[in-house]
């Protein structure tokens, strides 16, 4: 075979015919060009929309779009719009007020919605009917928000939400098992539940009483509203009607959903009457229905402790939150009876102490006080978390609420039996002791402390003077250790001198008068920064002083001097205030006008004021002087007007040499006195001007006139020595 | 010559010619005077017309005279201490004394001390009852207004019920009450009162509600609402007058009177020295004002201007405006109000014996109405005697069967109507 070159084998190679064969792939030609290309796809996730006065999410869906979402089939979607929601309505609040309606509607219609995601996001209104358990669970934590933020707007709906509130904890007893008591309820047990029944109850008993809680706002407002716009306030009457109808669309959006579910859960049992709180009959059936109900409680958590062989007084950790929630809301009962005996006699306090005065006595009275046991040691972890002092401070807590019951219930009781006097007793007993470590306590426990004492006194006022005078002079004890600045000490002042000073004068309740006479002292002793606090005590010691105290114009006297200093540092209504007092003092000697003369001559003393103190000052002399009283204090009086005319202390101008002082010439007005200059000397006009409006006005002019002019005499005569 | 319609009732502190002098508020002549010491600011007080009564200056008296007899000597009663204010009810029923920081009322036809008010802590300054007595005022050196239902105050049980506690406590003033006034309106009146803290306060009776709070620039001794309450008159302590609209507008319920606007305000400038009462005419033209410098003044309201001035011997303390008592004009007429010594202490050991006042002029509300009732009844018993029963029983028979004949008609019309007329 002939050798082929390597070369030529080479170029046959580039040219090579290409064999088609049938059945074969095309082979591509070599100038072949692909025209197939590869993009990527552009995603548009939304629509280009301009819309600029509408507040969109970083989606750019508006609030309709969203609204319109949530009734979306997909579980997905509807998390979604309510995520945007939730984002929408933070960053432009002003939507919630625009779309409120059909926002409440929407959103209370996905609390019972079936995906416990979309239910957990929806942070609203309760779903508390709910045949199913566990969405009755959840509805208690949207509840607390509604709490927190809208307690008006939830109030609107109360009958219906205190219904569903029984309902989680009992169920009506049918007629077949519960025979004659058509209306009375009993505890249920749910055996599946995961958390303990009895903790379950607590819960919602705490969530219930913060209701009332809310709901006892809501009246009180309305019920101030009410006065003011009487009072012909404009601004006030505009701002209840907005109130009002604010209430009205919540609560209609609510009815509307209330009513649904009502017909599909329920065969809707008109019990209305038994969960509604406005109307004085309606409340006894709420009380009638409750009031078991917490009664059984108690019983069913005693016997829990029963098993732990502990003394009926002793309560166990457990017991301890019951009893306090089971007083909580009795209190808060209590509270809505005593404002509902105020507008009609169908219903009083004594009606509940008739009723219930036994088993409230055999239950929890008897044993009261109570104390709690130490956690047991062997527990493990839990007792080394809870320090003693939670435990003390708890046991005060529920000490205190029963006590509160306690007053309150028998304190009306119009001839008291031994048991029962005996009870007060112990109550009595135990607030002495509980007011006398008041150092140690929080400002909170405080508030509900006096609240039990001023109680305890409302039931005590008519009948001895005794418990008082205990209460009052433990008080003192813990009121004389505590910080002059402190919060509790200002409150126990209050709250004693009010008790003081509402006892008509002249008691054998020596104690009391200690309080009037520490105000003067603790005034001194505040500091000014603190605004609030030194205008309640000016307003007590200016009560004080109008009914002419003996205990406190004494201990006035003693510190006017160092009152009056303050002066300077009071704002302008504080000073007003402290002038009056004046009127009120005693006597009024040198030194304090010196005082006076000095504040009034410092330029920052408003101009008004002076005049002010001037009259006031005058209508004391006024009335010393018809009333056929010695002048007690004249030359006093007359030096500080002359002081006040001369614009500058005698001492002083004899240094700068004037000897023959012009008192009685025009130039006495002269501005060289003040040194030379003449920026003082409009003031001292218009001070000469109200010294000499004030002097004239006085009665018995010729005898003002001789006081005068002996004193002038005397001056002069000091001076030319 | 006719009447006047209203007379000037005025009282001075000297006392030095009269303690009472009457003027005519037209002319300004002197139509009478009634003689003996001198009166204390707030006490003088018409008893229905037919008694005047002021109380001392300075002794713990209350001098009583019948108007008609104006020259002759008075009757004096004397009271447990000095009265600082005196006030009658428009009816002539009681009369009501602040003495220091109690208030004592009596019951005037029987003289009996009805009760004794001790919720001021100082010196009552002025009392009012309102015109259909079913309210007392009263306002106090301690800066409270009290008000006080009269009907539960004066209730028979008192002593069972405890102290008697006012209505209403008002403490907005923070200085010592000076005057009040009660507007026209029974329970349902304003009350307005003004204090030494520069402010005149307007009270609603009914409601206890602060209506409105008028600030001056002066301390104020004294006060008064026009008859039909359109503005209101304070007088200050250094003799100014203000008149204050109640109907401008914006509505406020703090109003300020500052001397920027005076031209709002209209200011009565004239005394020098503190006003210490203020009386209007009926038809709201004139005001009478009576002040410490010794003059009592008419002013014409709406100009402002002065129109006569009553010289007194010293500080004026009760200058009034009072409608003409008929027994002033009419010297033979006899007080018909039955008028008793006051009595010092209230009654103890109440009797089971009724007074009845047959002249049907005193209607006391203190006593057992049951009683009363029962006794009234025994009368009538006891009047109708066996004569007229026996009549009265043939009467009864006798109407008994006109009654079943008409009843038989009436059967028959209905059946007639049935059967005949409605087939």
């Amino acid at each position: 075979m002939a050798k082929v070159s390597k070369k030529t084998k080479a170029k046959k190679k580039d040219f090579q015919k290409v064999k088609l064969k049938l059945g074969k792939k095309l082979p591509k030609s070599q100038n072949d060009t692909t025209t197939s290309f590869k993009s990527r796809a552009i995603q548009l996730k939304d629509q280009l929309k301009q819309s600029k006065d509408e507040p969109q999410t970083h989606r750019k869906q508006n609030i309709t779009e969203l609204l319109g979402q949530l009734q979306h089939y997909s579980p997905t979607v509807r998390l979604a719009a309510l995520t945007g929601l939730k984002q929408l309505l933070t960053d432009h609040p002003q939507l919630i007020r625009a779309n409120l309606s059909t926002l409440l509607d929407r959103t209370a219609e996905s609390f019972v919605d079936r995906d416990p995601a979309v239910r957990r996001a929806a942070a609203a209104r309760c779903a508390m009917s709910h045949v199913d358990a566990a969405v009755r669970a959840d509805s208690l934590a949207p509840l607390d928000v509604y709490l927190e933020f809208l307690p008006r707007t939830l109030a609107a709906a109360s009958p219906r939400i205190l219904r569903d509130f029984l309902e989680l904890i009992s169920r009506r007893r049918d007629e077949k098992d519960g025979g004659v008591a058509g209306s009375r309820r009993a505890l249920t047990v749910d055996p599946a539940s995961r958390l303990s029944t009895q903790r379950w109850r607590v819960s919602v008993l705490r969530r219930m009483s913060v209701f009332l809680r809310a709901y006892h706002g809501k009246e009180a407002t309305t019920a101030t509203e009410r006065g003011r716009e009487r009072g012909g306030d404009g601004g006030s009457r505009a701002m209840f009607l907005y109130g009002g109808a604010h209430a009205f669309t919540a609560e209609s959006s609510t009815c509307k959903l209330r009513d649904v579910r009502n017909h599909k859960h329920r065969n809707a049992v008109s019990d209305a009457k038994e969960a509604s709180l406005d109307g004085p009959m309606q409340l006894t059936a709420f009380v009638d229905t409750l009031m078991p109900l917490l009664l059984d409680l108690w019983v069913e958590s005693k016997s829990k402790q029963s098993g732990e062989h502990l003394p009926e007084s002793v309560l166990s950790e457990e017991a301890a939150t019951v009893v306090e929630m089971i007083f909580e809301v009795i209190l808060l009962l209590l509270q809505y009876i005593e404002r509902a005996s105020r507008d009609s006699d169908e219903i009083s306090v004594t009606w509940l102490e008739e009723k219930y005065e036994k088993e409230l006595t055999q239950h929890f009275f008897t044993n009261f006080p109570y104390t709690l046991t130490d956690t047991p040691v062997g527990t493990g972890k839990k007792s080394k978390v809870r320090p003693n002092r939670v435990q003390k401070v708890r046991a005060l807590n529920v000490n205190i609420a029963v006590a509160t019951a306690l007053a309150t219930i028998l304190g009306r009781v119009e001839r008291p039996s031994v048991e029962q006097q005996d009870l007060l007793r112990k109550a009595e007993q135990y607030a002495a002791e509980v007011v006398e470590a008041t150092g140690t306590r929080t400002a909170t426990d405080l508030r509900e402390m006096l609240a039990l004492v001023a109680k305890l006194l409302a039931a005590r006022s008519t009948r001895n003077g005794g418990f008082v005078g205990e209460a009052s002079e433990a008080a003192y004890k813990a009121f004389a250790c505590c910080h002059p600045s402190s919060a509790q000490k200002q409150r126990l002042l209050e709250m004693f001198c009010n008790v003081a000073l509402e006892t008509p004068p002249g008691g054998s309740i020596t104690s009391l008068d200690h309080w009037l006479s520490a105000l003067p002292v603790t005034l001194v002793q505040l500091d000014l920064s603190q605004c609030g606090s030194v205008s309640s005590v000016l307003a007590l010691m200016h009560r004080a002083a109008s009914q002419q105290r003996a205990a406190f114009l004494t201990s006035l006297q003693k510190q006017l001097t160092t009152i009056l200093g303050m002066l300077p540092g009071m704002s302008h209504e504080q000073q007003k205030t402290t002038l009056q007092l004046l009127y009120f003092a005693k006597t009024l000697r040198k030194t304090h006008f010196h005082v006076l003369v000095n504040w009034v001559r410092s330029e920052a003393t408003d101009m008004t004021l002076v005049k002010y103190l001037l009259s006031l000052l005058n209508g004391r002399l006024a009335k010393q002087l018809t009333s056929g009283e010695v002048w007690t204090e004249p030359s006093a009086y007359i030096s500080y007007t002359i002081s006040l005319l001369v614009g500058g202390s005698v001492p002083k101008m004899a240094e700068q040499q004037f000897p023959t002082m012009p008192l009685l010439s025009p130039h006495v007005y002269a501005p060289e006195i003040d040194g030379g200059s003449l920026d003082g000397w409009p003031r001292q006009k218009d001070v000469v001007l109200a010294v000499h409006d004030s002097i004239r006005l006085l009665p018995n002019s010729q005898q003002v006139e001789d006081l005068y002019l002996g004193h002038v005499e005397q001056i002069l005569s000091d001076l030319s020595l | 010559m006719s009447a006047p319609v209203e007379v000037i009732l005025t009282s001075e502190v000297s006392g030095q010619l009269w303690n009472i002098c009457v003027w005519d508020v037209h002319s300004g002549t002197v139509l009478g005077t009634f003689k003996g010491g001198s009166s204390a600011p707030r006490t003088l007080a018409l008893l229905r017309g037919e008694y005047l009564i002021s109380a001392l200056n300075n002794k713990p008296l209350l001098h009583v005279w019948t108007i008609q007899q104006r020259d002759q000597t008075c009757q004096k009663v004397v009271c447990p201490g000095r009265v600082s204010a005196l006030t009658t009810a428009s009816d002539g029923s009681y009369c009501a004394a602040a003495i220091s920081e109690r208030i004592h009322i009596w019951e005037v036809s029987t003289g009996k001390l009805l009760t004794v008010l001790s919720r001021h802590y100082q010196t009552v300054n002025c009392l009012s009852f309102t015109d259909d007595v079913s309210h007392l005022v009263s306002g106090g050196e301690d800066n409270l207004v009290l008000v006080w239902n009269l009907n539960s105050v004066l209730c028979p049980d008192r002593s069972t019920l405890g102290e008697a506690e006012p209505k209403y406590s008002w403490s907005h003033h923070s200085l010592p009450v000076t005057d009040l006034y009660v507007g026209i309106g029974g329970a349902r009146a304003r009350v307005v009162t003004s204090s030494l803290d520069h402010t005149c306060k307007l009270y609603e009776l009914a409601s206890g509600y602060l209506l409105l709070s008028v600030t001056f620039d002066v301390p104020l001794s004294s006060v008064r609402l026009d008859p039909a309450e359109y503005s209101l008159f304070a007088g200050g302590v250094d003799g100014r007058i203000f008149q204050a609209h109640l109907f401008t507008q914006p509505v406020r319920t703090d109003r300020h009177v500052g001397k920027e606007d005076e031209e709002q305000f209209h200011v009565f400038t004239g005394h020098s020295k503190a006003v210490t009462s203020l009386s209007m005419t009926l038809d709201g033209s004139t005001l009478l004002s009576g002040s410490q410098d010794s003059t009592a003044m008419l002013w014409d309201i709406s100009s402002t201007q002065c129109i006569r001035t009553f010289p007194h011997k010293g500080p004026v303390t009760n200058a009034v405006i009072v409608p003409t008592p008929i027994n002033l004009v009419t010297p033979n007429a006899k007080p018909r109000l039955p008028f008793q010594t006051f009595k010092r202490q209230m009654e103890t050991g109440e009797s089971n014996v009724l007074k009845v006042c047959l002249s049907g002029v005193q209607e006391s509300q203190s006593e057992d109405v049951s009683s009363l009732m029962e006794a009234v009844l025994h009368r009538v018993s006891e009047q109708v005697n066996d004569h007229e029963v026996e009549s009265l029983e043939e009467k009864v028979a006798t109407l008994q069967q006109e009654v079943s004949k008409l009843t038989k008609v009436n059967k028959k019309l209905y059946e007639y109507s049935v059967n005949e007329l409605l087939k």
